[in-house]
């Protein structure tokens, strides 16, 4: 039997509230609670009672009506594409916005000597797709990922829709930001407890917290997709404007690259941003997949070359309860590059990897909002099940 | 609604099953659905004389009118010399059919699945602000410029006038609808800024065919909304069409201007306290404007307006006695209409921001009951719209959950067929003997059944206890259900079957004897029955529940 959450314990357990419905089948067909509305006639509908008869009335507006939403939103600010229990997207127009990097990692942050960097940055518009849960009542954001757009998806067709990585720091490479660490769960009680308070919250989070230079695989993202992205390389004109020899291995940009990139992006126009491309949100993991394969294939070479049984290696990981090949590393490093790659070409492998990802369609030419809700929901649905 | 057609469903849940019961009262009360040879009212008379009435009942459609004809034949009058002060017993016949029986988990699985994130098809209409939870959404809209034509006569009429044009600055809005119900439920709110706090006051439009309390009237104009082609999801789609056939056009004067109420109240304030003029200079133009602004802006035009202002407003003018009534209020509909559209359409959008902001700032001054009414914050504009069923209000309580429990049972029957599980529709007849009903001496059925009217809570909870012990078994076919109940005590006792069927057995004299002896006992004393009088062998065994 199934975790019966949601049913009241005292209606399973006594087997005594029952609904009774008297319909007139003959005429109007009107329905009445009748025996619920003869509790408010009598001192019956008790604080019991009428706790009961709210869970039944949600339990069973959900499975009637999963639409539906439970409580009230709050004073949403303009901009809500969607609310359901579970999902929200919104969306902002364009702006500029305060970027306060700290030109440290993480843990070499010295908050009492402040060297922080503002960069005033004109954003396209934007597209919120934020991931909620209420525990014992209390609304909570799990996961932020924000895309930029060249228009509102208000005013355009949901499926039509490009949306592009934004390539700022304290984002992933699909989109989700790294949400800020907070000292207490107070942060939250800044905000009202519902939809309003959670849309505020995660815009909070994403503007208004500050960042470091953890993670700066977007602005990387962007530096190689220049070199391939035709889309992004003929429209936006950052992509001219910073070279680097950094290639898909590094995911790690430096500061004197990440300043220069920043300084150039502050002199375009607001005006012109949202006419700009920016990177393809789902480059990042076919790149992943397709170079996990290569290496796979490298590494069973090896095995084959040295006459390793490779089954022999497999060895499995209970922390991470996943299987990993044990090998001598050093003599692995040999063969790929004594053999296989050379030192000169490696790097074009890689970088081959990454046009032939960016070629793929519709992963990439055609990034759609359709492909990244799906992608949404199926690792959303993965969690729930 | 009759009681006298009900045919009850019932859901039961407890953690292993969810069970799905209809009850078809056979015999409810008087009324006769002669289905079957046993499925008769039993009625003795004084003389104990056991009427069967079948053909009767079909002489007539209305089941009151049905039963009072039966009662009318039946009624001895020496009955009412009679001093028991009770009502014969009643035996009425059941027939509880099972439907669906699904395991509960099967329902939790159900529920649980519409849980998690579900593509969006349609997005929101932009700017919606807020959304309750019975649906209602809440859409703003900033200002914009509209061309209002009107008729200045009511809808039907067929006046020569000229439909009159004017175009006026429409300030921030609130439009309201619930996409559940979309051919009514629209409502629209003015304010002098975008929307940033429950305290935010808003304010009725100066438009026609607007309530005071910011309904509009579409009149039959959204009968033709094409809910075939419109998806009921796509609220931007509904929102759009409800919108624009708004602003389309045909404006007329059924319906008083809302400004009117203010306007009238706002000039006898303005009249005892003079500081307002200064105050609230725009609102003061409106309540006592001058010829040359009544000229400039085409209100003159209208005949029977410019009779009115010219007289009034010159005993203003000329310090006459100014009257305590504002010459507003001597306009009948149109005129109003066209005064208010003609000043408004003289306004930049900065003055018409301008004059919203006065009326909040009047209004946060000046609390008056009188005046209160008139204005809204937007929290109260939410919980106009919303109330929760379980606020106390039972009438709310059926209105709001009445769509959802209607197809509760559907629901689960869906459920039921999805998990290849159909029921049996197996029939078990079910009896309820009602004793020791007070009397009344009114000859009308409905006062003289009042054991049977005397609640429905306590006609429903005698229902809801049969079927809640009853637990539907194939392999057993259960003759188990009569029972007694007494409304002296407001007690309910089952009768096993070996102890009731010691006395009846399944057949139709059987029944009428049982009866007939019932109703002797019943006639020989004035006391109230008893069970022991009913069922005297093994009685000190049975257990009534309370009701």
């Amino acid at each position: 039997m199934s975790d019966l959450n949601n049913i009241p314990e005292s209606i399973l357990s006594s087997n005594n509230f029952s609904l009774s419905l008297s319909g007139c089948y003959s005429g109007t067909h009107v329905y009445d609670l009748s025996t619920a509305r003869c509790y408010f006639d009598s001192d019956k509908f008790d604080d019991t009672t009428r706790s009961n008869l709210r869970s039944l009335y949600d339990y069973f507006t959900k499975v009637k009506s999963p639409d539906t939403i439970v409580q009230p939103t709050g004073i949403m600010p303009p901009g809500v594409i969607h609310i359901d229990d579970s999902l929200i997207i919104f969306e902002r127009p364009p702006s500029y916005q305060n970027i306060q990097l700290i030109p440290h990692l993480l843990e070499n942050i010295n908050y009492d000597k402040s060297d922080t960097i503002i960069y005033r940055l004109p954003i396209p518009w934007t597209i919120y797709f934020v991931t909620y849960s209420v525990y014992s009542g209390v609304h909570y954001p799990n996961s932020i990922a924000m895309y930029f757009s060249h228009n509102s998806l208000q005013s355009s067709d949901f499926s039509s829709t490009q949306l592009y990585l934004p390539p700022l720091c304290n984002f992933y490479t699909n989109g989700e930001l790294c949400n800020p660490l907070f000292d207490s769960m107070d942060e939250l009680n800044r905000y009202s407890n519902d939809i309003a308070g959670v849309i505020n919250a995660s815009y909070n989070w994403i503007w208004d917290t500050g960042t470091n230079v953890d993670l700066t695989m977007n602005i990387a993202e962007f530096i190689y997709q220049s070199r391939h992205n035709t889309d992004l390389r003929d429209n936006n004109p950052l992509s001219k404007v910073i070279t680097s020899n950094l290639y898909p291995t590094t995911y790690y940009v430096d500061t004197s690259i990440l300043n220069s990139f920043f300084l150039s992006w502050e002199k375009l126009s607001l005006q012109d941003v949202s006419s700009y491309s920016w990177p393809n949100p789902s480059a990042y993991k076919k790149n992943m997949q397709r170079i996990g394969q290569l290496g796979e294939s490298l590494l069973h070479s090896y095995f084959d070359y040295h006459g390793i049984d490779a089954d022999e290696c497999r060895e499995y990981n209970e922390e991470e309860d996943d299987f990993y090949y044990s090998y001598d590393e050093l003599r692995y490093h040999e063969y790929v590059h004594n053999t296989l790659i050379t030192p000169a070409n490696f790097y074009d492998v890689y970088d081959r990897i990454v046009a032939s990802s960016l070629a793929d369609t519709p992963a990439f030419s055609k990034p759609s909002i359709s492909n990244v809700v799906n992608n949404y929901f199926s690792s959303i649905s993965a969690q729930s099940s | 609604m009759s009681h006298y057609d009900n045919r009850f469903q019932h859901l039961v849940i407890d953690k292993e099953n969810t069970y799905y019961y209809t009850f078809n009262p056979n015999v409810h009360y008087l009324d006769l659905l002669s289905q079957h040879n046993l499925t008769y009212y039993n009625y003795a008379n004084r003389n104990n004389r056991v009427f069967s009435m079948r053909e009767n009942v079909f002489s007539s459609s209305n089941a009151d009118e049905r039963l009072n004809n039966i009662y009318s034949q039946l009624i001895d009058k020496d009955y009412f010399s009679s001093p028991s002060p009770y009502y014969p017993p009643i035996l009425s016949s059941y027939n509880l059919e099972s439907g669906y029986s699904i395991p509960t988990s099967l329902l939790d699985e159900y529920h649980n699945k519409t849980y998690g994130p579900r593509k969006p098809l349609y997005s929101y209409p932009i700017a919606t602000r807020y959304i309750s939870n019975d649906g209602t959404i809440y859409i703003e809209r900033p200002p914009f410029q509209a061309v209002i034509d009107f008729k200045p006569a009511g809808a039907y009429s067929r006046t020569k006038k000229r439909l009159t044009s004017r175009k006026v600055w429409i300030p921030w809005s609130i439009f309201t609808f619930n996409p559940s119900y979309p051919q009514q439920s629209q409502k629209m709110f003015f304010s002098h800024k975008s929307l940033s706090s429950y305290e935010d006051l808003y304010f009725p439009t100066f438009l026609p065919n607007t309530y005071l309390d910011g309904r509009i009237c579409y009149s039959n104009s959204l009968s033709t909304l094409p809910l075939d082609q419109i998806d009921q999801q796509n609220i931007s789609s509904l929102y759009s069409y409800m919108i624009n056939e708004y602003f389309a056009g045909s404006w007329n004067s059924d319906l008083t201007n809302p400004m009117y109420t203010i306007f009238h109240s706002l000039y006898k304030i303005f009249l005892k306290d003079p500081t307002c003029v200064e105050k609230y200079p725009l609102l003061n133009l409106i309540i006592t404007p001058s010829l040359d602004l009544l000229s400039s802006s085409g209100a003159l035009d209208y005949k029977p307006l410019a009779h009115h202002a010219s007289y009034f407003l010159s005993l203003y003018e000329n310090h006459y006695s100014v009257p305590s009534n504002s010459w507003l209020s001597s306009l009948d509909l149109p005129s109003f209409h066209y005064y208010i559209l003609s000043i408004f359409s003289t306004f930049s959008l900065q003055q018409v921001l301008d004059l919203y902001e006065e009326l909040a700032d009047f209004y946060r001054s000046n609390t008056s009951k009188s005046f209160n009414s008139n204005f809204k914050s937007f929290s109260d504009i939410t919980k106009l719209d919303y109330t929760s069923p379980f606020s106390g209000d039972p009438y709310i309580f059926s209105e709001r959950t009445q769509p959802l429990f209607q197809s509760l049972m559907h629901t689960v029957s869906q459920i039921a067929v999805h998990n290849d599980t159909f029921p049996d529709y197996t029939q078990t007849p079910a009896y309820v003997l009602y004793i020791n009903g007070a009397r009344t001496v009114s000859n009308s059925w409905h006062t003289n059944t009042s054991v049977l009217n005397k609640s429905s809570y306590v006609h429903n909870t005698i229902l809801n206890t049969i079927c809640s012990n009853f637990k539907y078994n194939t392999d057993y076919y259960s003759h188990n259900l009569f029972y007694v109940y007494d409304c002296l005590t407001d007690t309910l006792t089952h009768i096993p079957e070996n102890l009731y069927h010691s006395q009846i057995t399944d057949t139709t004299s059987s029944y009428h004897n049982f009866y007939l002896d019932l109703t002797e006992k019943f006639y020989q004393n004035s006391s109230p029955l008893l069970i022991s009088d009913i069922f005297p062998t093994h009685s000190s065994f049975l257990e009534p529940t309370d009701v």
